[in-house]
């Protein structure tokens, strides 16, 4: 059974229909990485999976589990929408850290104010605590910026802001984790380090959607490939299949722009 | 009329200017956010009953709401309902509130969307959102224009003599009628230390907020 | 977020209740100014004056008891109507003029109702001590400039002996010295009580009055609200005190003897 599944997703601001019908699924463990111009729907797309936006119509299963039904949701409770959002990480186009938090606060933040709503004895907070501390420092670790944990985001370069923010959206443990553009924002030289994590995620089994510009890194990294324009799937395959041969006339047009601009 | 006698008549009017100023900002402080909330409510009539009550007490002169405040239930009942002070903190608090709420809208305002949406994705609530990260920013935007709305507060609070506080400038006043002046230049001298303590503090507030950029 | 605003809203309620004013029906609240000989507290704050001690037998007569609330002169018949305050018991000139809203003159027996008067007053010119000279009559004022009490006696004097535009308005006689001394004006019209009590004293001893140039009486008496049933119970008690001697005894205090005059009718 795969691990999500997406059915009939459309979404339309007043009358500008940017989502027309969106289906697809992922496996546990794979990355999926969605391509297209500006304006084809992908970051709404990505929104939508994370419930700032809500989709008008549709279905999101995890696990088999439809978590979101557009039918019965057309006004959602705030702590179910919470819940929710909870399958799901999502890492910034402009890192959004949090900036009076230095960089182990602005992990370990979200995870301690979910602890705090829980009914504890004592003992058993302080062991979570620590839990979520050790949990944090490992996250760190991984990143590779154990020495910058006291630092502030104004004192770290815009790499390392969105490696914080990747570690920072991981410390909730979500199902899935979504990228929306993580390199867009970011000077030529410092896509690398941001990059390597993201790869490094996928060694770990994780799961990934990863909206991106970065033609070469989505071949290289991806299991699964959507190419979307105007609103809805234009192509959808492996990456041999989308990039080395690429059946709709818009996702050859639009991969030979992409490329001429390298 | 010697001098200490004369400082010691004037710091007991620095007692009421100082009950006045403290009042004022406890009350209005946090009153300023509610009004803030309100303006910004997505409840449009809510929000615009707001707007024009800010615009109907940022427009009024603050003497003329003292005077309004005290005044004026008396017209209607032939006895005040207030007494003079609490009508001086009534006034002060709803005028200083709506100029708050201005100060604390354009600071709440000026926060990313990116910062609330990070903290939805996290799972956060609403109000963990406010006041665990956007609170702190809005702080740190809006000190310099808060701290010049304080100062003025020190000196506006000389307007409520004109429902009879004994104010520091009251206290002054009254030696005119022995034919002495200077008690009421004196009084600058007051004034200057207490917004001089208060501009000290500010900067050190500032400074505190200086470990990062928002 | 609910929590905190009705936390805020629940905090401003209590501090209104808590400030809440409760006025008692035994009490008398005169409205007074500070004016020395008149009504002025001594060094340990408290009130004594000719017009306080006045005031104090007649709160005795009438078993009432009298506080004293300062107020801002220009506010007093706001003071009046709202209740602020039971009367104006101040050096207050009865047969009088104040301006209304659109700037003509109004008798103040037409918006407050006066006691019984009960001493005389006069206006009176002051300048500095070293023009005295220049000032032999009333005609030696036209063409200077001088400052009054807005809505005073003094004000509707000054309109006829010199230009309009030389004319300046302050809020309280007190504020027209300060306008004389520094040099800004070339005469005041204040009252003479007053006169008396600042001239050559503390700043003012380069001040003097013109007894050169003689002003029309006035008289001093108590104001009250339209319609107040506290006008007739005063006259009542200031009867009294004048035929026990009483009030006498207190203008001696004062060295307002010669200018004490009950008189039942104030034009």
């Amino acid at each position: 059974m795969a691990l999500l599944e997406v059915k009939n997703i459309t979404k339309s601001f007043g009358k500008t229909e940017v989502l027309k019908g969106i289906d697809f699924s992922l496996e546990q463990g794979k990355v999926l990485s969605i391509i297209g111009s500006s304006g084809s729907g992908k970051t709404t797309l990505l929104r939508c999976l994370n419930f700032l936006e809500s989709p008008d119509t549709g279905t999101i299963s995890i696990n088999g589990k439809t978590i979101y039904n557009a039918e019965q949701h057309k006004k959602i409770k705030d702590d179910e929408l919470r819940s929710m959002r909870l399958h799901f990480g999502l890492v910034f186009q402009s890192f959004n850290l949090f900036p009076q938090y230095n960089v182990i606060e602005n992990i370990t933040l979200a995870p301690k104010l979910r602890l705090e709503e829980e009914k504890l004895s004592a003992a058993q907070k302080k062991a979570r605590i620590d839990e979520i501390n050790e949990n944090a420092w490992a996250l760190l670790k991984k990143i590779d910026l154990t020495e910058k944990a006291k630092s502030y985001p104004c004192e770290l370069s815009g790499g390392q802001q969105q490696r914080v923010a990747i570690a920072r959206a991981l410390a909730l443990s979500p199902d899935i984790l979504c990228f929306d553009e993580p390199t867009s924002a970011l000077d030529p030289e410092l896509t690398g380090e941001v990059l390597r994590v993201i790869r490094e995620l996928k060694d770990s089994n994780c799961t990934m959607i990863v909206v991106t510009h970065e033609m070469e890194f989505a071949k290289n990294i991806s299991d699964e490939v959507i190419f979307m324009a105007n609103g809805v799937i234009e192509e959808q395959g492996t990456p041999e299949d989308v990039f080395d041969n690429p059946k709709s006339p818009l996702t050859q047009s639009f991969l030979s722009k992409s490329l001429e601009s390298f | 009329m010697g001098f200490w006698e004369v400082t010691l008549s004037l710091l007991e009017g620095l007692e009421q200017t100082c009950l006045i100023f403290a009042l004022t900002l406890v009350l209005a402080l946090p009153l300023g956010l509610v009004i803030s909330f309100a303006s910004m409510s997505k409840f449009k009539p809510l929000a615009y009953i707001t707007k024009v009550f800010v615009w109907i007490i940022r427009g009024v002169p603050l003497m003329l709401q003292v005077i309004i405040v005290f005044y004026v239930p008396g017209f209607l009942l032939g006895t005040p309902l207030f007494s003079r002070f609490a009508s001086v903190i009534a006034a002060f608090v709803i005028n200083y509130a709506c100029y708050f709420s201005e100060i604390y809208r354009g600071g709440i305002e000026s926060i990313s969307k990116g910062q609330y949406e990070a903290g939805q994705v996290l799972g956060m609530t609403k109000s963990q959102i406010f006041f665990k990260i956007v609170l702190k920013q809005v702080v740190k935007r809006i000190l310099p224009p808060i701290s010049n709305e304080v100062i003025t507060l020190v000196k506006d609070t000389a307007l409520a003599r004109v429902i009879m506080i004994v104010e520091i400038i009251q206290a002054a006043q009254n030696y005119a009628a022995y034919g002495f002046m200077w008690p009421l230049f004196y009084t600058a001298v007051f004034y200057l230390i207490f917004v001089g303590i208060l501009t000290l503090l500010f900067g050190y507030f500032e400074k505190k907020l200086d470990y990062f950029k928002a | 977020m609910k929590k905190f605003i009705a936390l805020v809203l629940a905090l401003l309620l209590c501090s209104v209740s808590l400030f809440a004013c409760n006025k008692k029906d035994d009490t008398l609240v005169c409205g007074v100014t500070i004016i020395p000989g008149l009504n002025e507290k001594d060094a340990d704050g408290n009130w004594t004056g000719f017009e306080t001690e006045f005031a104090q037998e007649v709160g005795k007569i009438l078993g009432m008891t009298v506080e004293f609330q300062e107020i801002d002169w220009g506010q007093k018949y706001n003071e009046l109507n709202s209740g602020a305050i039971d009367c104006v018991w101040n050096g207050f000139t009865a047969n009088s003029t104040d301006k209304d809203a659109s700037g003509n003159d109004v008798k103040r027996s037409d918006l407050v109702d006066f006691s019984y008067g009960y001493m005389l007053n006069q206006q009176c010119v002051v300048v500095k001590k070293d023009n005295l000279a220049d000032y032999t009559s009333e005609a030696s004022l036209a063409g200077k400039t001088a400052c009054v009490e807005g809505g005073s006696a003094g004000a509707a004097y000054v309109s006829g002996v010199t230009d309009e535009d030389n004319v300046k308005s302050t809020t309280s006689q007190i504020n027209a010295f300060p306008e004389v001394k520094s040099g800004a004006v070339d005469f005041i019209v204040v009252d003479i009580i007053l006169a008396q009590n600042m001239c050559g004293k503390g700043d003012y001893t380069d001040l003097a009055i013109v007894e050169a140039i003689e002003l029309d009486s006035e008289i001093y008496a108590v104001g009250f609200k339209k319609g107040s049933e506290l006008t007739a119970k005063v006259n009542e008690a200031i009867k009294e005190l004048e035929a026990n001697g009483k009030l006498m005894e207190l203008a001696e205090k004062y060295g307002f003897e010669n200018v004490l005059k009950v008189s039942e009718t104030i034009e």
